[in-house]
């Protein structure tokens, strides 16, 4: 029973990560590329779920949700950039912070203007309802399953584009220099552009794939924004590949944090103070993992460049 | 809690039509402070007593890392006479269950209590819905009511929860406060409106019977509590807290509106514990 119960939270944390990493995915690209904070990549999460919501209630379908939450991010973050971001490139990370900041009351405010303040149904389509016997021993969760596989795949898209195409090259050449790639005559506000819709298609998409499992309301994405920021930091900031592995070390931490820590204590404590403090623990398991990394890898697990 | 001892100690009177923090329902409770709604232990201690009549001896129970969380699951233990199979605090804002799912699953648990006000109830029954999971759940009726069920949706129904109030309650004054509201807002009324409801009910007929300007006569009608509560049956305690029936419901659909349904009593002409240490 232990360890069909230890391979179940190991698919759980795994499930997390990869969730973490569609949403670290875009954080670090739009931080290494443009050397821009946005604090709004929470919101874009929001807006996908939403949008997947929305659409799935009107139509029936969850697989036109799922589009419709890639659009609608899309969309939101090509007018944000027209008509916010540019003027911020040149400026300071605390004008950013101050911008993205008020991008996040805007559009949890608009979210409430248009669907009100209760939270909206959004469920897992039929098939992937209830569990599915993994191995002969284990019964797992086919929508998170579905999450795993999904985000896999798409983590495997990010790479191929990134490592294996020309667009993928010239993002690269902009993380890594980028007045002397416009200087050999790139279009890097083009890139930019782009590499801000894919990372916010990236965070509708995680926000559709999890309001499904979880509720869609208000200030859902700010949640998952500062986990989304930890990976980062953990993996090293513009790191495709950091932000993969610091996402799945985060989730699995944070899962098996929360399932083991209260148990192992109670090895050497009194239980109910085993209880109280492992609780506790669990819950900055995180950030004290964090801490560690950057006082021995200051740059993260995998630093980009410099 | 930070708002009422600096009002009450000015002499002003104070009526809380939400929760009662366990604080302010014992040694530090007050003449000017009246709470219409329950003190935050009820709902919980209900469940506790129903679970015992339901059979289920092996409960395993989790809420959030914070005080209202720890005065629910004492509530339910309180009252509750088997084993546990397991108690958990989560995070304060949670919003991912797998983890205490798949413990719940191998703890071979009868029945399921949790307190998770809000968004972290909805993301909990959805998961444990999702999971193929079928250990009855039970709760206290916040992550059941009018608001968020329908964002639950069907993963919800047949939940038992546990309610000082539902719109099935059969008293003239609930069929009127449940016709009218539907009127007004176009929607089925909320736990939480039935609150506001009876608070400002109970505040009309106190100053019907009494002038408002003289303090002590106009205290002593609110604390009479002569109004037709939408709850039927409501008194105050000494301590000033209600003492009522707490119901036991279900989460039916009707039509396709997802609702509550009570299908019993779980504990009659309730008070708190807490009760007996204050003064008044």
């Amino acid at each position: 029973m232990g360890a069909i119960l230890l391979l179940e939270q190991c698919l759980n944390g795994l499930q997390l990560g990869i969730m973490l990493f569609l949403m670290a995915a875009g954080l670090t690209l739009i931080f290494g590329v443009m050397g821009l904070i946005n604090l709004a990549h929470g919101s874009l999460y929001m807006i996908g779920a939403f949008a997947c919501a929305a659409v799935a209630s009107w139509t029936g379908s969850f697989t036109l949700g799922l589009v419709a939450s890639v659009v609608c991010a899309a969309a939101a973050v090509a007018l944000i950039e027209i008509g916010v971001m540019r003027r911020l490139y040149q400026r300071d990370h605390l004008d950013q912070v101050l911008a993205t900041f008020a991008l996040i009351l805007i559009s949890s405010e608009a979210m409430r203007w248009l669907f009100g303040s209760y939270p909206l149904y959004l469920d897992v389509p039929e098939v992937f309802y209830g569990a599915i016997n993994l191995f002969g021993v284990l019964q797992y969760s086919r929508y998170r399953l579905f999450i795993i596989v999904l985000g896999l795949l798409t983590a495997l898209g990010i790479y191929l584009l990134i490592n294996k195409t020309r667009i993928g090259m010239r993002i690269r050449a902009g993380a890594a220099d980028r007045q002397m790639t416009a200087a050999l005559g790139i279009n890097i506000s083009l890139i930019f552009t782009l590499v801000f819709a894919l990372g916010a298609a990236l965070a509708g998409f995680a926000g559709a794939l999890v309001g499904s499992i979880q509720s869609v309301d208000i200030g859902m994405g700010e949640p998952v924004l500062i986990l989304a920021f930890v990976v980062v930091v953990i993996g090293g900031i513009g790191s495709i590949r950091g932000a993969l592995v610091g996402a799945i070390i985060v989730g699995m931490v944070d899962t098996l944090g929360r399932g083991y820590l209260p148990q192992l204590l109670q090895l050497i404590l009194d239980p109910v103070f085993a209880n109280t403090l492992g609780a506790a623990l669990a819950s900055i398991a995180i950030y004290l993992l964090m801490i560690m990394i950057l006082i021995f890898k200051p740059k993260g697990l995998f630093p980009a460049y410099g | 809690m930070a708002v009422v001892p600096s009002s009450v100690n000015q002499g002003i009177l104070y009526l809380s039509p939400n929760a009662g923090p366990s604080a302010l329902a014992g040694k530090n409770c007050n003449k000017n402070y009246f709470n219409v709604a329950w003190q935050n232990d009820n709902l919980h201690e209900a469940m506790g007593s129903y679970a015992n009549g339901e059979g289920h001896n092996n409960s395993f129970i989790l809420a959030p890392n914070y005080p209202a969380g720890k005065d629910a699951l004492t509530g339910y233990k309180r009252f509750y006479q088997g084993q546990l199979a397991g108690e958990l605090y989560t995070k304060l804002g949670q919003t991912d269950y797998a983890a205490e799912i798949a413990q719940i699953r191998a703890s071979g648990a009868d029945s399921v209590f949790f307190f998770l006000p809000g968004g972290m109830g909805i993301s909990f029954m959805k998961q444990y819905s999702q999971a193929g999971m079928t250990i009855p759940l039970m709760g206290p009726a916040f992550s059941f009511d009018q608001g968020i069920l329908q964002a639950v949706g069907k993963s919800a129904l047949g939940v038992r929860n546990s309610s000082q109030w539902n719109k099935d309650l059969d008293n003239a004054a609930n069929k009127t406060f449940v016709a009218d509201f539907q009127i007004a807002y176009g929607r089925l009324p909320s736990l939480y409106a039935s609150q506001g409801y009876d608070t400002a009910n109970l505040i009309l007929s106190a100053m019907q019977s009494t002038d408002i300007n003289d303090k002590d006569a106009f205290r002593a009608a609110i604390k009479s509590a002569q109004f037709e509560s939408v709850r039927g049956d409501f008194r105050f305690g000494n301590n000033q807290h209600p003492i009522q029936d707490i119901y036991v419901r279900e989460v039916v659909m009707q039509g396709d509106v997802l609702t509550n349904k009570i299908i019993g009593v779980a504990l009659k002409d309730h008070q708190d514990a807490y009760a007996a240490d204050c003064a008044l």
